[in-house]
C-alpha cells in the first residue's frame, strides 16, 4: 500500500527525495498498466518517462484533492491514449487496424513470455475490446482501483462504469472460450 | 477447445516480461530529464543574471561619463560604440540561445526591478 501522506511529506522537505519516493512507489504498476495497454514494452518505457517527466513538472501545482494515485493514473491513461491516437490518426486507420497491429506486437515482440498461451489469448481478448472497457477493464481487474477511483480518472459515472466492466468481462471470457 | 473459463484460471498474470534493471534505469533516465535539466536552467539563469548585472553598472559607469565629455579636440571617445565589435559577439550570442533559453530571458528582464 502506497503511504501518499509520506510521501507529500518527504515532498515538502526535500523534493528530489520526495519524487524518488513517488517514482518507487508508482513506478512499477504505472508501467504494467502502461504495458497492458500499448502492448510493446519500448512504447511502454517512452510513454512511462513522459508521464513522470508531467509528474515532476505539476507536481508544485497539484493539489490534494485526489489522490497521487488517481492523479499519476489519469496522466498515464492520457498518454498512453495519445499515443495508441498517433497511431490511427497519422496513417487514418480504423481502431480494428490499431487492435490487429496490437495483436501483431503481442505475437511477436520482446520481453513476451509465450509459453503460456492462455496468458497470451487473455491479452489479446483485452486488446480487442473497445477502448474505453479496455482502459475500465485494466484498471479494475488488474490494478484494483475502485469504482469512485476510476470514475475520477475517466470522469465517467460509477454506473457506467459498472457497465463497461460487466460487458468487458463477458466478452473477454466469450474470446476465450472461441478462440 | 476450453468451453469453460473462470478469471481464477489468469488471475493478474500477464505474458509481459520486465527487463532487468529497468525501474533503476527509468528512474536515472526521468532525473537526469527532470533534476539535471533543472539544475542547468538554474546555472544558465544565474550566468544570464551575473551577466546583466554587469552590462547594467558597465552602462552605469560609462555612459554618464560619455554624455559629459564629449570628444575634445579632436579626440575620438573609444570607451562607447554602438555599432561597434560588441554588439556583434552579443547578437552572435543571442542568435545561438534556443527558444527556451530567450523566453527565460525576457520573462527574467521583464521581473527584474533593476531594469525596469
Amino acid at each position: 500500500m502506497v503511504n501518499e501522506d509520506k510521501i507529500r511529506e518527504v515532498y515538502a522537505s526535500n523534493r528530489e527525495k520526495g519524487f524518488k519516493m513517488l517514482m518507487d512507489s508508482f513506478q512499477e504498476a504505472i508501467y504494467n498498466y502502461i504495458r497492458r495497454l500499448v502492448v510493446s514494452h519500448e512504447d511502454a518505457k517512452d510513454i512511462l518517462q513522459e508521464v513522470f517527466i508531467r509528474v515532476f513538472k505539476h507536481m508544485d501545482r497539484f493539489r490534494n484533492e485526489s489522490s497521487l494515485s488517481t492523479w499519476i493514473y489519469t496522466i498515464a491513461t492520457n498518454e498512453s491514449l495519445r499515443y495508441l491516437s498517433t497511431l490511427d490518426h497519422k496513417r487514418h486507420v480504423l481502431p480494428e487496424e490499431v487492435q490487429d497491429e496490437l495483436i501483431d506486437k503481442l505475437r511477436a515482440s520482446d520481453y513476451i513470455d509465450y509459453e503460456n498461451d492462455l496468458l497470451v489469448r487473455f491479452q489479446e481478448a483485452i486488446i480487442r475490446l473497445p477502448e474505453k472497457q479496455r482502459i475500465v477493464f485494466n484498471l479494475r481487474y488488474y490494478d484494483d482501483l475502485s469504482y469512485e477511483e476510476i470514475s475520477k480518472i475517466l470522469n465517467v459515472k460509477v454506473e457506467t462504469l459498472k457497465v463497461n466492466y460487466h460487458y468487458a468481462k463477458e466478452k473477454v471470457k466469450e474470446y476465450i472460450i472461441n478462440s | 477447445m476450453n468451453k469453460k473459463f473462470d478469471f481464477e484460471q489468469v488471475g493478474k498474470k500477464t505474458p509481459y516480461i520486465t527487463p532487468n534493471h529497468f525501474c533503476e534505469e527509468t528512474q536515472k533516465e526521468v532525473l537526469k530529464r527532470t533534476y539535471d535539466v533543472k539544475r542547468k536552467k538554474r546555472l544558465m539563469m544565474l550566468l544570464f543574471t551575473g551577466l546583466a548585472m554587469t552590462a547594467f553598472l558597465s552602462g552605469l559607469l560609462f555612459v554618464p561619463s560619455f554624455y559629459e565629455n564629449p570628444t575634445k579636440g579632436g579626440v575620438p571617445n573609444e570607451g562607447f560604440t554602438v555599432d561597434g565589435k560588441g554588439n556583434d559577439v552579443s547578437d552572435k550570442w543571442i542568435k545561438e540561445l534556443s527558444d527556451e533559453e530567450l523566453e527565460e530571458l525576457v520573462n527574467f528582464s521583464n521581473n527584474d526591478i533593476f531594469l525596469n
